[in-house]
């Protein structure tokens, strides 16, 4: 057995072998505001002025709804049924979602992501995801090993229609 | 401005930012992402580097304005790839960049795959990925029908 092949067994668990293609964590948001739409904008182009399409009255305002940024999050800080909490910000994130033991790893870093669109998010929209980890992987880094964990997560809007989709690398050490 | 050249290895306008608190917090407050190493510096060092560093996130947020900023109302985004090959640190000044790969002309509509990158003020690539967008609108039907 190699060393990289000793360092995985050490890193991945069996019960995170387990989880690997299943559905972790769906979530469905709040109606998106146009005030949630105007912030991100507002945040993303800081300190410069975001583009008008993004901050103009909206449908609240009697006009077309606004379309978010495509990056745009709707789950952040809130969702109907989940009692607001601090996010989990540790690098074992994802195994405290499914309820298993995390790697015993302390860092992370996002190593990158690829994003699929589909329809755009507007104002009124209520988005559902399904959020999988597609694998767990082990690389040598400089400074030691790297647990690479490749995550998937779908968004469908209130229609069925796609919205987006994302594949995440996340690189724990 | 309407999209008037779509010729492989053309330049889309760059997009430019400083990295500093005041980005990072509004990033954090609207993506709810208050992570240590992006708010403290010690939580930087710890983890290895030379101090708080930018959210990945956020750049990808930059590397989507630049394509909107491209873009206007002329098209829109399919996909997005990026690898983040180093962090943005406090201080730096990022620069998004993006230069035509391909162009495929369709009857109304025009698909253009772009490479993109983003370099700090010290000339590190801190990014670099692809873009493939859908292009519409007269100006490309004009250049369709000249054959460009």
């Amino acid at each position: 057995m190699t060393d990289i092949a000793d360092t995985a067994d050490a890193l991945i668990s069996d019960e995170m072998r387990a989880i690997e293609g299943r559905v972790l964590r769906s979530r469905t948001s709040y109606p998106i505001s146009a005030s949630d739409i105007r912030k991100w904008a507002i945040a993303v182009y800081y300190p410069e002025a975001p583009p008008a399409k993004f901050i103009d009255a909206g449908a609240a305002g009697g006009e077309e709804p606004l379309v978010a940024p495509e990056e745009f999050n709707p789950f952040s800080w809130a969702t109907p049924g989940a009692k607001p909490a601090p996010a989990d910000v540790s690098a074992g994130f994802i195994e405290n979602t499914a309820g298993i033991t995390p790697p015993p790893l302390h860092f992370m870093v996002n190593g990158g992501s690829v994003f699929e669109y589909g329809v755009p998010m507007r104002e009124g929209d209520v988005i559902t995801n399904e959020y999988s980890v597609k694998s767990y992987s082990v690389k040598q880094g400089k400074r030691g090993p790297l647990l690479m964990t490749e995550s998937q997560d779908r968004w469908v809007n209130q229609r069925g229609e796609h919205v987006r989709s994302i594949l995440m690398t996340l690189v724990r050490y | 401005m309407p999209i008037t050249d779509i010729t492989p290895g053309t330049e889309i306008p760059s997009f430019v930012r400083q990295q500093d608190f005041h980005a990072w917090n509004r990033f954090a407050a609207v993506n709810d992402e208050f992570v240590p190493i992006h708010m403290d510096d010690a939580a930087g060092i710890n983890a290895g580097f030379p101090g708080a560093i930018g959210m990945g996130n956020l750049s990808c947020s930059y590397l989507h304005n630049a394509l909107r900023s491209w873009l206007g109302e002329q098209g829109r985004i399919c996909r997005v790839s990026v690898q983040y090959r180093q962090p943005n640190n406090r201080g730096s000044v990022l620069t998004t960049r993006g230069k035509i790969i391909s162009a495929t002309h369709g009857p109304a509509r025009c698909e253009v795959q772009i490479e993109l990158w983003m370099e700090d003020d010290a000339g590190r690539v801190l990014m670099n990925g692809e873009a493939l967008v859908e292009v519409t609108g007269v100006e490309v039907i004009g250049l369709e029908a000249s054959g460009a």
